[in-house]
């Protein structure tokens, strides 16, 4: 890994982890053993996985949980699962974001319906900053979903409450 | 409500709020800590100033070329299957909502956070027509129980302790009474969730409309805007013509100063951009409707001076900063957009006549415009106001005389001699000047023994 990559993951660990993220570096081994932790953790039994590449998609088989989604058919059977585990396209150093392209195998609501969301970002998926991001992006996307942090609110007397409508928590694991 | 929220009741319903001390302190809390966290979030960025000099000139070249813009912006979005409709007026939206809304028989719409459709009255309208419309942001759903209006842009609820919040809940929703946040926000999550899986439109504001990719832009922190655009088979997303910027990075100069000047942060939890409908997707909306509304925009757009106002990006920092708004709240200014950059969208938008109290209704500090992300100049345009008010006799006969004689006074030296001497003279003998509405609620000055011409004449110049 580069001595520029090294820096931007640093910088992005700082920024996820002060909007309230959990940064969590990874070989790709460790991944089964900090899920399955991370799952009991949050008391964690139904879970929905997105489709990843063949060799994380097997190492996602073995998680312990009670209940494994992989084919959701509809929008309510995701708000009944606890956590979301999916991949993302983009992460910003700058200001700790993961960006989400919308498309045929993603669905949005999985990022926005469980309580937790754990995505699994790639070292060479990170940018320094949006500008980079939509440079490097074909202009002609379909939507896109840019988050940072978990979901949260002010409404009431200035007090930060996380887990609106969205997740409470959000896990980065860095392969 | 309706008839008492009107801008010509402004000084009755400040004066009322003056003397709501409870409201005054909820009030102040929320601003004073948005205003403290703000300063931390602007002063770690050292090129703050470029950063609003390019805002300003990206919504300046986009309001100056605005057909242009929003012409490329619809051929795009249509291109990415979004139906764009124009809506000349308030009824001419909601009929259009309307219209799509009974087309599919709709029951439910849950609504994020939008202040247009706060300034057409779309969920009050959509309810008189038997539709369920509910508000999901907390704020904003806080505010939709208790009946009442927004009394702030981005905070719409900065008004009401967590005590009567807990009472509201109590009340409206049958839930045991608590006001600790933590549970009032999971009481809410519970109850919306339902109404998100069951609604049939999921109705929007915009933050932008990028013209180059055809995109709607949605900003929040909460996640309810997402899910509104995303569960319902139909989204319609309202939008001022005022939207549209040119490039998609433009976005990034925006994202910087807005989440610092709207609530303090360096960047919200959730962004959307919306370019299509559902497509290949696995979720989303079967339709995007988007409608651009003109509500007296183009009014604006007509006049040089009010043009700039358009540039707003509806942050709400200016009321934060305005020594007014912290003393009289959101509500007094009995208008969709409160403070100084409400005070001009409400002369402009209901006309002078309705809205004569808003540009005086400004101390012309100039905070506004010292804070503002697109450094507008509210303070100038709101003293132009006030200019076309008196033009247009929208002024008392009294307050003109005031300004008549000191005029007159202030035109020569000996007269002003005179005069001074005179009030000296009245003061000598006991007789006050008798001004109530304007000493009630300040100390009358005193009127110094000697003027300081006569101190310097006598004492200083040598």
């Amino acid at each position: 890994m580069g001595e520029r990559t090294e820096k931007l993951i640093e910088r992005f660990k700082l920024e996820f982890e002060r909007v309230g993220g959990v940064f969590i570096m990874a070989k790709k081994d460790q991944i089964l053993p900090i899920l399955n932790q991370t799952l009991k953790v949050e008391n964690a039994e139904k879970i929905f996985v997105e489709k990843f590449d063949e060799e994380l998609s097997d190492i996602l088989k073995q998680l312990d949980a009670k209940q494994i989604i992989t084919q959701a058919h509809s929008e309510k059977q995701l708000a009944e699962v606890d956590a979301s585990i999916t991949g993302c396209d983009y992460l910003i150093a700058e200001t700790g974001t993961i960006v989400f392209i919308h498309n045929e195998k993603r669905f949005k609501s999985s990022i926005l319906l469980p309580r937790v969301h754990i995505v699994i970002a790639k070292s060479e998926q990170i940018y320094e900053s949006l500008e980079h991001v939509f440079e490097k992006m074909d202009k002609k996307f379909d939507s896109i979903f840019l988050v940072t942090g978990p979901s949260r609110t002010a409404d009431i007397e200035k007090v930060i409450v996380k887990g609106v409508h969205g997740p409470q928590m959000v896990y980065l694991i860095l392969i | 409500m309706k008839e008492t929220y009107t801008p010509l009741r402004f000084k009755e319903n400040a004066l009322r709020f003056i003397q709501d001390e409870k409201r005054r302190a909820n009030l102040n809390r929320a601003i004073h800590h948005t205003l403290s966290k703000r300063i931390e979030v602007v002063s770690e960025l050292p090129d703050w100033e470029i950063l609003r000099q390019r805002a300003h000139d990206i919504r300046k070249e986009a309001i100056e070329n605005i057909w242009h813009y929003i012409e490329i912006f619809e051929k795009k979005a249509t291109e990415n299957g979004i139906k764009v409709i124009y809506a000349s007026d308030a009824i001419e939206a909601r009929n259009q909502v309307l219209e799509i809304a009974k087309r599919i028989n709709a029951k439910l719409c849950v609504k994020s956070k939008s202040m247009v459709s706060e300034e057409i009255g779309l969920r009050e309208f959509l309810e008189e027509n038997g539709i369920e419309t509910v508000e999901t942001d907390l704020g904003e759903f806080i505010v939709q129980l208790a009946g009442e209006k927004p009394s702030h842009i981005t905070a719409p609820a900065m008004h009401k302790s967590r005590d009567e919040i807990g009472k509201l809940f109590a009340e409206k929703l049958g839930v045991e009474f608590t006001s600790i946040p933590e549970e009032l926000t999971r009481i809410a999550r519970g109850f919306l969730r339902d109404k998100f899986l069951n609604a049939d439109i999921g109705i929007s504001g915009a933050n932008f409309l990028v013209a180059e990719t055809g995109s709607i832009v949605i900003v929040e922190n909460e996640g309810n805007a997402g899910l509104s655009t995303t569960l319902p088979k139909i989204h319609i997303a309202i939008a001022g013509i005022e939207k549209v910027i040119p490039r998609l990075s433009d976005l990034t100069v925006f994202f910087k100063v807005l989440g610092r000047s709207a609530t303090a942060q360096r960047f919200t939890s959730y962004v959307s951009l919306i370019n299509s409908p559902r497509g290949q997707k696995p979720d989303s909306p079967e339709e995007i409707y988007l409608i651009l509304l003109d509500n007296g925009r183009t009014h604006l757009l007509k006049s040089e001076k009010l043009k700039e106002a358009l540039y707003c990006i509806k942050c709400g920092a200016c009321m934060l900063a305005c020594p007014v708004y912290q003393t009289v709240g959101g509500h007094s200014y009995g208008w969709v957009y409160p403070g100084p950059i409400g005070s001009i969208l409400a002369s402009a938008q209901l006309g002078l006549e309705k809205a004569t109290p808003l540009p005086f209704a400004s101390s012309l500090c100039g905070k506004c415009h010292e804070i503002c992300p697109v450094k507008i100049e509210i303070h100038h345009i709101l003293v132009w106001l006030r200019h076309q008010a008196v033009e247009h006799k929208r002024t008392s006969r009294t307050e003109k005389l005031i300004f008549k004689l000191w005029l007159f006074a202030m035109k020569d030296a000996k007269i002003y001699k005179a005069g001074a001497k005179l009030l000296r003279f009245l003061k000598k003998i006991g007789i006050k000047p008798s001004l109530k509405a304007w000493s009630r609620t300040r100390e009358f000055p005193q009127i110094a023994e000697k003027s300081f011409r006569e101190i310097w004449e006598k004492e200083l110049k040598n």
